[in-house]
């Protein structure tokens, strides 16, 4: 579908508005100077001008931490015999409507696709299901970007073909461009007017590399080099993996119910590489031990792992995870220097 | 189905294998049970967490699995203070466990350490029922002291279809069993070009196993190592147990010969 819109930039909370009628939306809005990916109360808050939010698509859909169900086990007697008995109650969180990511960049859009490659194969996982059926995804093209950026490589700034609507911005106004048939279906219920399609460029300040960079990468190139010298600023804040919209690892774990004795909640909680927990083992060995091996992991995770189990990169430039570190640790350079 | 929820099943039985490992008969309420061995579970104690463990049970027994455990943590300490009739939770089979069907008609070398010999269990079970699966089946079985060793009240069973080698790394100066490690036992075997190996216990065990095998021939396609990883979901989400080059030692594993994973990664990152 080519056929595109116009709308003046004063309606934008009229669209919100609309989407809000039919999804739960979450949008970018600025809080104390951040951008942050938010679930929206007033139309009017939510922008589209702004270089990366703090938190990613992944904080949505695989929340911090997340009650999945509660649970109460024992024992009875059944014709005579003992059997044991879990009774499980979903307590995952319920919304009326389907959620709509509002304003994303289009590399967070592609890191829907890569969850989804680990979510909803099989065995399928029902909560991450649940946010992600009918979700609809409006994209705004990402024209700046920073000197953070590296989605060139990757073409992870061109929108994947099955969101719902591509925005950008021209002057005043903006242009949308419907993808599927509800985004055709939101569009027409505003006043807007037929215009050509916009062009998707790069975004102007991305850093321009190579993807030969990464696909020369090899498991023997990344155990091998040294890049001590800099995963020793590392202060373990784990920002970076709680930033990164890619990222997924997670533990579980049981929690009581303090309004229930006898009854517990199965949690999920986000899990990082760079924690010490990770990959402890029974016998007290610890398989990422320093913080060099939990950088290289989280290369290997990224860049070899994810193309032998999904065919495809862990990572979509979005340059976060250097943006939010405290010790200035940038990715890119991690990565050229294990080139060597 | 979710794959997060646990089936109910009840202790029905167990049995005090040294000071720190106890096995536990585990009868399940409502449901059965198809796998293969070297498959695992989540076993849940109620509110107090889930950890894996390897089905140590006849793959013919249905209704109920043996689980071996020794005292860790948090939850290996719950399973260990738990009573007959105690309900606990299970998920599973999990993982891909031992490709038995290759292994029909071939000559089979089972070696354990510790509690590694738990996970080669079933293996050696299915060559006590099928005396005629195997054309031949050897277990080399090492621990450090006399008191470490698990499942001795079954092994004038195994013998009937097995050898079985059992090694002492500390013998102590009464013992008149075999001495040293598994590995000095196994260098004085030979081998086939079609020899089938099915190795477990610790990461540097199995790679010292693993490359003396290698180097008497077997072929590195036909070495089967089960590993063990830092596991949450079990159903290859949480990544938490990835292996170099790519692989949920949980979903595709815990089992892997030595084509799909090289000896090197076997015992780190
Ligand atoms: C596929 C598989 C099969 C296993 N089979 C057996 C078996 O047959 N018998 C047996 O005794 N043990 C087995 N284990 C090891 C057993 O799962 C751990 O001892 C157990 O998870 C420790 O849990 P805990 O709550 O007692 O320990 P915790 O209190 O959680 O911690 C104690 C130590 O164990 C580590 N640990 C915790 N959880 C796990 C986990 N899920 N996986 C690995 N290490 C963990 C911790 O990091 C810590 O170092 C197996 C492990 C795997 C991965
Ligand atoms: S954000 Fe930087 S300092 Fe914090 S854990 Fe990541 S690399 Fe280390
Ligand atoms: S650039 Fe960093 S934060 Fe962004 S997807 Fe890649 S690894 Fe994650
Ligand atoms: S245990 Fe979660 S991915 Fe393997």
């Amino acid at each position: 579908m080519s056929i595109a819109y116009r709308i003046p930039r004063e309606k934008l909370s009229e669209l919100v508005e609309v989407l809000m009628e039919n999804y739960l939306v979450y949008a970018p809005v600025e809080k104390a100077g951040n951008f942050i990916l938010s679930d929206v109360e007033d139309p009017a808050e939510v922008t589209l001008e702004y270089i990366r939010t703090i938190n990613s698509v992944d904080s949505i859909l695989l929340p911090p931490k997340e009650y999945l169900f509660k649970y109460r086990a024992g024992t009875m007697s059944f014709a005579g015999k003992l059997t044991a008995y879990i009774d499980v109650e979903d307590y995952s969180e319920k919304r009326e409507k389907p959620l709509c990511l509002f304003g994303i960049h289009p590399c967070e859009a592609h890191a829907i696709k890569y969850l989804d490659k680990v979510f909803s194969t099989e065995p399928k996982d029902p909560y991450y299901e649940s946010k992600r059926r009918d979700m609809f995804i409006a994209v705004i093209l990402c024209d700046k970007g920073d000197e953070n950026c590296f989605c060139i490589p990757f073409k992870t700034y061109i929108p994947p073909e099955d969101v719902d609507l591509v925005m950008s911005l021209d002057g005043d106004s903006i242009v949308l461009q419907p993808f599927s048939e509800r985004g055709k279906e939101v569009v027409l219920k505003l006043e807007a007017s037929p215009t050509e399609a916009p062009e998707i460029n790069p975004p102007q300040r991305a850093k321009k590399i190579d993807i030969s960079v990464f696909d020369s990468l090899t498991l023997e190139k990344v155990i091998s080099g040294d890049i001590s010298d800099l995963s020793e600023k590392c202060v373990l804040c784990q920002a970076c993996t709680a930033v990164c919209p890619t990222c997924y690892c997670f533990d579980l774990y049981d929690e009581p119910d303090p309004e229930e004795p006898g009854a517990f909640f199965r949690v999920r909680r986000r899990a990082t590489c760079h924690g010490l927990y990770y990959s402890w083992l029974a016998g007290g060995e610890v398989i990422l031990e320093d913080k060099e091996s939990r950088f290289k992991w989280r290369i290997l995770h990224k860049f070899v792992f994810s193309k032998n189990m999904y065919g495809c990169y862990g990572c979509i430039g979005c340059g976060k995870c250097t943006a939010f570190c405290p010790a200035g640790i940038d990715f890119i350079y991690l990565i050229e220097r294990l080139q060597r | 189905m979710n794959p997060y929820v646990p089936k109910p099943g009840i202790v029905e039985g167990i049995r005090w294998e040294t000071e720190r490992i106890r096995t536990f008969v585990i009868r399940f309420s409502g449901w059965t049970i198809d796998f293969k061995p070297g498959q695992f579970t989540q076993v849940l104690v109620p509110g107090v967490g889930e950890a894996p463990f390897c089905i140590a049970s006849r793959p013919s027994v249905k209704d109920r699995v043996k689980i071996t455990v020794q005292k860790r943590g948090n939850v290996t300490q719950a399973l260990h203070n738990l009573k007959n009739g105690d309900a606990v939770g299970l998920r599973g089979p999990l993982g891909t466990g031992f490709p038995i069907e290759e292994f029909k008609g071939r000559e089979l070398v089972i070696v354990g350490t510790g509690i590694g010999i738990a996970a080669l269990r079933s293996l050696i079970y299915l060559a006590v029922e099928q005396p005629n699966y195997f054309s031949h089946v050897t277990v080399v079985y090492g621990t450090r002291y006399p008191q470490d060793l698990i499942y001795a009240y079954e092994y004038d069973e195994w013998r009937t279809a097995v050898d079985l080698i059992i090694t002492l790394s500390r013998a102590p100066p009464e013992w008149r069993g075999h001495r040293g490690r598994v590995t000095e036992h196994l260098k004085k075997m030979s081998f086939s070009q079609d020899t089938v190996a099915a190795v477990c216990g610790s990461g540097v065990v199995m790679r010292s196993v693993s490359k003396l095998l290698i180097e008497k021939g077997v072929k590195p396609e036909n070495i089967y190592v089960s590993l063990e990883r830092h596991m949450k979901c079990g159903i290859g989400k949480c990544a938490r147990c990835m292996i170099s080059p790519g692989l949920y030692v949980c979903k595709n594993g815990p089992v892997f010969n030595l084509k799909q994973i090289s000896l090197e990664y076997i015992a780190r990152w």
